[in-house]
């Protein structure tokens, strides 16, 4: 018997995920090495230094390209299709609530796990990390040391060198994010070796009612669905 | 082979923590180069291979999908409403 599945993501948000992670993901493999020559060296010499520095710019030129498609994404939804649905996603009260309970749920202290929209707060953290570390402050700083000629024009040679520390140091603070984004869609018990749900656009009933009670029930009232 | 796959998850776990501790040894002056450090980074620099890995996997599942869903004969256009 086929299991009963709801939709959760688009097509057009497969889409940008996938541009999204990819490029995340050739940042790292091409400009941690940058910073650690001694222990990652292998990296840049095995693709050559020129490549990894045109793939490395290739790839952030694809990552502010998909937050940008997100953001417009969003906001054509938010007008034309569902002014609610902002909601999903803004951070708000009820993620910090939602944190501490979880926290307290996990130490034991609590034998009540809370109940999340269609978003749980570690979902937002990681895609805000992802959305504000890596698109805007690892952007701008990347398009500052990418063309520092046009740079200088601007600001001192001293500004351009702390946006390089800068974007150094959110890149370490981002990869760190991305593993706990590794350690949600990888290694949750409920979803080792991998949440497909991010590629197929959909999830599971029983999971999304498992999981995001309030998203699930919201559906089934808007389907007049509710018993 | 009869392997069970579960029994990896808790070396996942293992592996995302060495990889953050790493960081944190680095950007906090403790331990700055060595045999651990190359270790921690090589191991975080594995994980986001593996995680080019499954998106691969996942578009090419996504893509696959999405085509033979349109080569269905009961297949409508006009029933594909983005949610």
């Amino acid at each position: 018997m086929s299991k009963k599945m709801v939709q959760r993501f688009s097509e057009s948000q497969i889409a940008a995920h996938g541009v999204c992670a990819l490029s995340i993901m050739a940042l790292y493999i091409t400009g941690i090495p940058l910073l650690f020559p001694n222990e990652l060296g292998w990296i840049p010499a095995l693709i050559g230094l020129t490549k990894t520095m045109f793939i490395h710019r290739l790839a952030g030129i694809g990552l502010i390209g998909s937050a940008i498609y997100y953001l417009i994404y969003i906001a054509l939804y938010w007008i034309n299709i569902d002014p609610r649905s902002v909601k999903n996603i803004l951070p708000g009260i009820h993620d910090i609530t939602d944190a501490v309970k979880d926290m307290l749920y996990a130490a034991g202290a609590s034998g009540k796990k809370p109940v999340y929209r269609k978003y749980n707060w570690l979902e937002k953290i990681d895609i805000f990390s992802v959305a504000v570390f890596d698109a805007v402050i690892m952007g701008i700083t990347g398009i500052v040391i990418w063309m520092p000629w046009l740079s200088l024009s601007v600001m001192s040679k001293s500004t351009i060198l702390l946006l390089k520390t800068v974007h150094g140091s959110f890149a370490i603070l981002s990869l760190c994010g991305i593993l706990l984004h590794f350690y949600i869609v990888h290694l949750t018990p409920s979803r080792f070796p991998m949440d497909h749900s991010m590629f197929t656009g959909k999830m599971d009933a029983h999971e999304a009612q498992h999981e995001y009670k309030l998203w699930y029930d919201e559906m089934a009232e808007m389907a007049g669905d509710v018993k | 082979m009869n392997f069970d796959i579960l029994k990896l998850r808790p070396l996942g776990i293992v592996l995302v923590v060495i990889s953050q501790l790493t960081f944190v040894l680095v950007y906090s002056g403790i331990m700055k180069h060595g045999i651990i450090i190359a270790l921690g980074l090589n191991i975080a620099m594995l994980l986001v291979f593996i995680q080019i890995f499954a998106m691969l996997k996942g578009l090419k599942r996504s893509a696959f999908d999405s085509y033979f869903v349109r080569l269905h004969p009961l297949y409508d256009p006009d029933r594909t409403l983005e949610k």
